[in-house]
């Protein structure tokens, strides 16, 4: 009982949390981290995709219960997210990993610059 | 004919079905591009997210098992840390959870193009 409130793996359990509520994004690679580290490398990205879910599913509770409802959330826009996830598993293993893995990181980076770039035109701004 | 929002979802839910994640891209854009308010921003990027990781993890997660015991710590102390990170950015003005964002994902961007280099650099060593 003591090893579950304690430790590495409960800290970062938190944190993505913490991440995935505030932001409403992230925590998965956090948490793939934490689950590899607790010895169960081979099965990490299984556990982090079903962790990264529940959290996901319940801040997404948190955030939809003070909108209403808009016209962004359509069948047909669930829908491409279902097909384009399926596709990218799909295509796991045929597409070279370290090219995506560049690709993904240049997104972030370009991304991530934007984001402060315009939060910062804002603050300046007011 | 597909709205860009659409277009954007199909495309980066295949990212993240190929496992590198979509790192809050997805966010990004529907605040940038369609000026959609953050909270409604949000529980469209995280429905977003469910669908796409979802329909990969049918595929990823055949045959493989999951450590239960770190998904217990993610209901015990991730659930809270997401309310909790909700919590907190209810206190925050949209700008500021904005750089904040931003500074994450460009952290996300150099750490992932660091550990790819230091894959990359071990593989040839070997």
């Amino acid at each position: 009982m003591k090893k579950i409130f304690f430790g590495f793996p409960s800290l970062i359990a938190l944190l993505s949390g913490l991440l995935n509520g505030f932001f409403g994004t992230g925590g998965g690679v956090a948490l793939w981290f934490a689950s590899s580290k607790n010895g169960n490398e081979k099965n990490a990205f299984a556990t982090s995709s079903v962790g990264v879910l529940i959290l996901s599913a319940f801040s997404a509770f948190l955030y939809g219960k003070s909108i209403s409802p808009f016209a962004h959330i359509t069948p047909l826009f669930i829908l491409l997210s279902v097909v384009g996830g399926a596709i990218g598993a799909a295509l796991l293993g045929r597409l070279p990993t370290g090219a995506l893995r560049l690709l993904f990181a240049i997104l972030l980076i370009g991304s991530g610059a934007y984001a402060v770039w315009k939060g910062a035109s804002y603050a300046f701004a007011t | 004919m597909l709205s860009p929002h659409e277009w954007a979802a199909l495309f980066l839910s295949v990212l993240a079905g190929l496992g590198v994640g979509s790192g809050g891209l997805y966010l990004i854009f529907l605040t940038a591009v369609t000026a959609l308010p953050r909270e409604e921003a949000v529980f469209c990027n995280l429905l977003f997210f469910i669908a796409a990781v979802l329909s990969s993890s049918v595929i990823h997660l055949r045959g493989e098992r999951l450590d239960l015991s770190f998904l217990l710590r993610i209901l015990l102390f991730g659930i809270p840390g997401a309310w909790l990170g909700r919590m907190a950015a209810t206190l925050l003005p949209s700008f500021v959870i904005q750089i904040l964002l931003g500074a994450f994902l460009l952290f996300s961007g150099f750490f992932s193009l660091i550990t790819a280099k230091k894959r990359k650099d071990g593989a040839s060593h070997s």
